[in-house]
């Protein structure tokens, strides 16, 4: 006699089953099978189909066209928004490039006799030496060399550094440039030194040309040229 | 119908792939060209120019050695190949002008820069607007590469994209390269005038 400890009760004699149907019972069985007879359930527990989840095959394939639709109207607006986008980007970061590696000029012209300030300095140009030769050894065929005589009085430290710094161009009107050398003493804060700047430039224009200084500033948003273009 | 449909979709992206990749590797190459130097071209004799420099080549030299006259012993730079020196002028058309990234190109499309050799350097400056200076290139190449070779010369800046170069046909073809190859001295000395 054999004994079945779930049961509590004495098994019946019956032929030898395969062992692996001599499961235990379910002691949740009674959740999933309710005893309760179906004119006792809670009516709150009867629930009624949805009556839109049945939905038809043309339904669906209409509110599937649909979406697809208002997804490829969301794809294309942000192609539109973004395409564009992209290239403004592009163009302004090589505008920043550009203007880093060619920095804007800023230049104020100074009437003839006056005083102009650039970079804690006070300059100004005192005219044409008219003394020296017209031409040297190394003066270029169909040139002329000119020199002329500036005056500069740095307001401060700063002024002596950006002095030493400045670079020194001879122009005409058509937008030619040619090299000006500085010579003359190192510049004090607070005194006026007296220098000049030379060049060779063509006979024709040595009446007309012009001098500009120019000192280039650096900050964090990039550089720039500040200058001075003297009349005379 | 949907397999065909998925089989389509995937050789497209497949196809879409394999262009991206293509064009991935493709964009520096046409990046760089599209940037390249914009070279105005002319032969030996003729002023070849752009609006920042112009250029005139009024001989080109070829020699097998180079001497050069210290003031207590006289040094002579033999080549394995040919120097082939080129004397020309310059003039700035704008503003100071100072010329860089000069290349002597072959047919062979071979490109040799400056010679390296501090004995036997070329002679440039700083060149002015409306004012013609002189200048030199020493260049160093093999024997079989002087017929067709063209000189190149740009601006010196370190980055050259779209700036202004000049590309001058220096005028020595076949029959011309034998005979300067066949009459080149050893004892060639650099001019500087």
């Amino acid at each position: 006699m054999t004994f079945d400890p779930y049961d509590q009760r004495p098994a019946r004699s019956r032929a030898p089953r395969d062992p692996y149907e001599r499961t235990v019972r379910d002691s949740y069985e009674h959740t999933v099978r309710d005893p309760r007879p179906p004119g006792t359930r809670d009516p709150l527990e009867d629930t009624v189909p949805d009556v839109l989840q049945p939905m038809g095959e043309e339904v669906a394939a209409s509110r599937a066209k649909g979406g697809r639709r208002g997804r490829r109207l969301i794809e294309a607006a942000a192609l539109l928004v973004l395409a564009p986008g992209l290239l403004v980007v592009q163009w302004v970061d090589d505008s920043h490039q550009a203007a880093n590696m060619q920095p804007p000029e800023r230049g104020t012209t100074v009437r003839r006799g006056q005083t102009g300030v650039l970079g804690h300095a006070q300059w100004r140009l005192l005219g044409r030496d008219t003394t020296v030769p017209a031409r040297s050894s190394t003066t270029p065929a169909g040139a002329v060399h000119i020199k002329l005589i500036l005056q500069v009085r740095p307001l401060d430290a700063q002024g002596v550094k950006n002095a030493k710094t400045t670079g020194y161009r001879l122009r005409d009107g058509a937008g030619h440039e040619w090299t000006g050398v500085p010579i003359g003493p190192d510049p004090v804060a607070g005194r006026t030194t007296q220098m000049a700047v030379t060049s060779d430039v063509p006979a024709a224009l040595v009446n007309s040309v012009l001098l500009a200084i120019w000192q280039k500033s650096t900050t964090e948003t990039g550089s720039s040229l500040h200058g001075l273009v003297f009349a005379h | 119908m949907s397999t065909l449909v998925r089989a389509v979709s995937w050789l497209v992206a497949v196809a879409l792939m394999a262009a991206a990749m293509w064009l991935h590797g493709a964009k520096p190459r046409q990046d760089s060209k599209l940037l390249d130097p914009i070279a105005s071209r002319g032969r030996v004799g003729t002023v070849v120019g752009n609006r920042v420099f112009s250029v005139q080549v009024d001989r080109v030299d070829v020699a097998a050695a180079i001497v050069k006259d210290d003031i207590l012993k006289r040094t002579t730079v033999p080549s394995p190949g040919l120097f082939v020196i080129v004397y020309l002028r310059i003039r700035s058309n704008q503003k100071p002008f100072m010329p860089g990234h000069a290349r002597l190109t072959t047919r062979g499309g071979l490109s040799y820069d400056e010679s390296g050799r501090p004995d036997v350097s070329g002679r440039t400056s700083n060149y002015e607007p409306m004012f013609w200076a002189p200048a030199s290139y020493v260049f160093e190449i093999p024997k079989d590469r002087l017929a067709g070779t063209r000189l190149i010369l740009g601006e010196s800046s370190l980055l050259n994209q779209l700036s202004a170069e000049v590309d001058v046909d220096l005028g020595i073809d076949a029959r011309k390269a034998a005979d300067l190859i066949g009459r080149a001295p050893h004892d060639y000395v650099l001019k500087t005038t």
